[in-house]
């Protein structure tokens, strides 16, 4: 048994962490207001079973498709425009740069239709930049989807998502993420590399909990569209959030290895 | 006040409260934000209340209990077993298991204990917050707190407790 001095505690432990997330979203610490977009897609990508964090190490020239995928380097010159119009679409395009690889079935879509976000025009002048969460007008939120993928006989939980901002890829990557239970990890656990037409390509993968496993891989190409896809063995690898277990284990590992993840954003086909 | 000047005072200590009880730092981001969204809308009114801050902090509780969904899905599973954590320290270990016995408490349970022991609220008040009977905030406390395997009588807490 324990005495009301450990719940005490516990309270001062996730203080703490509101501090440490609060710091982290603080004008002073991140002036653009462009990038005040991502939380918000952070928290909607994790309800839809995304947010993932990560421990993992990537060849510093791994960066380019592999696992079957027949794509190329990303493309920043497409007939369409670079972020889906919706969720549908995104869907369709999906499905085309999985081909064979796997099969999916959507349970979330965007838009936000619980998270009413601040948009800059209905807070005071002055203190969007106060206020954690702000979206950019520009940037279209209606591109994300999450739910199962199977590939191989083997399922998992998967969230996608494409967006426009100037945030850098790091953003999703899990140092950014902290809480009692998860493995800490480091910069350098999530590694970004160039690719040759100037896209950045974050990549990382999280063993949140014993027994689950989430992949990560965001890629940013030079105009700021950016592609973020996250897939795990696990119905919801949010598990990264403070002692929140991501549901239902679906399978002993995910249904696809980080380099089809790579291979996949960095599809020419999208 | 102006919105602005009681965002810049406040917000931490709203992070906090909503970091407390939803035990998620991006939840209660999400938390705050959409409640201080709201506020602003209606800022004329509650600037003039006595206490603003109480009207937001409970503010801050209603959207946490009206978040069904969206807490369904990302709350624990049963089937998910509790994740050991120990990195040698027995009071850290002991802490960070508390943590996770108090993320894995039913929504109005933990907003009750939070409220009690966080916030220091009465059990009047918290009946009024959550809008239930104040004999049920008691049972919501006493399963809360078997729960949480805290022992009352185990020692006497360092901090003042408010009946």
């Amino acid at each position: 048994m324990s005495d009301l001095r450990t719940l005490h505690d516990a309270f001062a432990e996730l203080e703490r962490h509101a501090d440490a997330a609060d710091a982290r979203t603080a004008p002073a610490v991140r002036p653009r207001r462009a990038v005040r977009l991502v939380p918000v897609m952070a928290t909607v990508v994790a309800v839809a079973g995304l947010v993932a964090s990560a421990v993992w190490l990537v060849p510093a020239d791994s960066g380019m498709p592999t696992a079957g995928q027949p794509s190329t380097a990303s493309s920043t010159t497409t007939a369409r425009t670079p972020v889906p119009a919706s969720s549908d679409e995104l869907i369709a395009r999906f499905r085309v740069v999985l081909g064979d690889t796997a099969t999916f079935e959507v349970t979330t879509k965007g838009p936000f239709s619980e998270v009413p976000a601040l948009s800059e025009h209905n807070l005071p002048p002055g203190l969007a930049s106060a206020v954690p969460l702000t979206v950019n007008s520009n940037v279209p939120t209606d591109a994300l989807i999450s739910g199962t993928l199977t590939s191989a006989g083997v399922t998992g939980g998967f969230g996608l998502m494409i967006y426009s901002a100037d945030s850098e890829p790091t953003q999703w990557c899990s140092f950014h993420r902290e809480g009692p239970g998860l493995t800490p990890t480091r910069p350098e656990d999530c590694p970004v590399s160039t690719l040759p037409d100037g896209s950045r390509l974050a990549t990382e993968t999280v063993r949140p909990y014993p027994g689950t496993v989430a992949h990560m891989a965001c890629l940013k190409r030079p105009d700021g569209t950016t592609v973020l896809l996250h897939v795990s063995n696990q119905e919801d690898p949010s598990g990264a959030a403070i002692n929140s277990p991501g549901g239902r284990i679906y399978s002993p590992q995910s249904p696809l290895t980080l380099d089809q993840l790579k291979a996949i954003v960095t599809s020419d086909k999208w | 006040m102006e919105f602005a000047e009681y965002v810049a005072r406040q917000r931490p200590a709203l992070m906090r409260f909503a970091t407390v009880l939803t035990c998620r730092t991006w939840l209660a981001e999400d938390l705050v934000s959409n409640v201080l969204g709201r506020a602003f809308e209606r800022w004329e009114r509650i600037s003039v209340m006595a206490e603003p801050n109480a009207y937001v902090r409970r503010m801050v509780v209603n959207e946490y209990l009206s978040w069904r969904r969206r807490l369904t899905r990302t709350s624990p599973r049963a089937e998910v077993e509790p994740v050991a954590i120990s990195d040698g320290a027995h009071e850290r270990a002991e802490r960070d298991a508390m943590v996770h016995r108090l993320a894995r408490l039913p929504r109005k349970q933990r907003a009750a204990v939070v409220l009690r022991y966080y916030a220091g609220l009465s059990d009047r008040e918290i009946a009024t917050q959550l809008g239930c009977r104040e004999s049920t905030v008691r049972s919501q406390i006493h399963r809360a707190l078997n729960a949480l395997r805290i022992d009352l009588t185990a020692s006497a807490p360092s901090f003042q407790e408010i009946s």
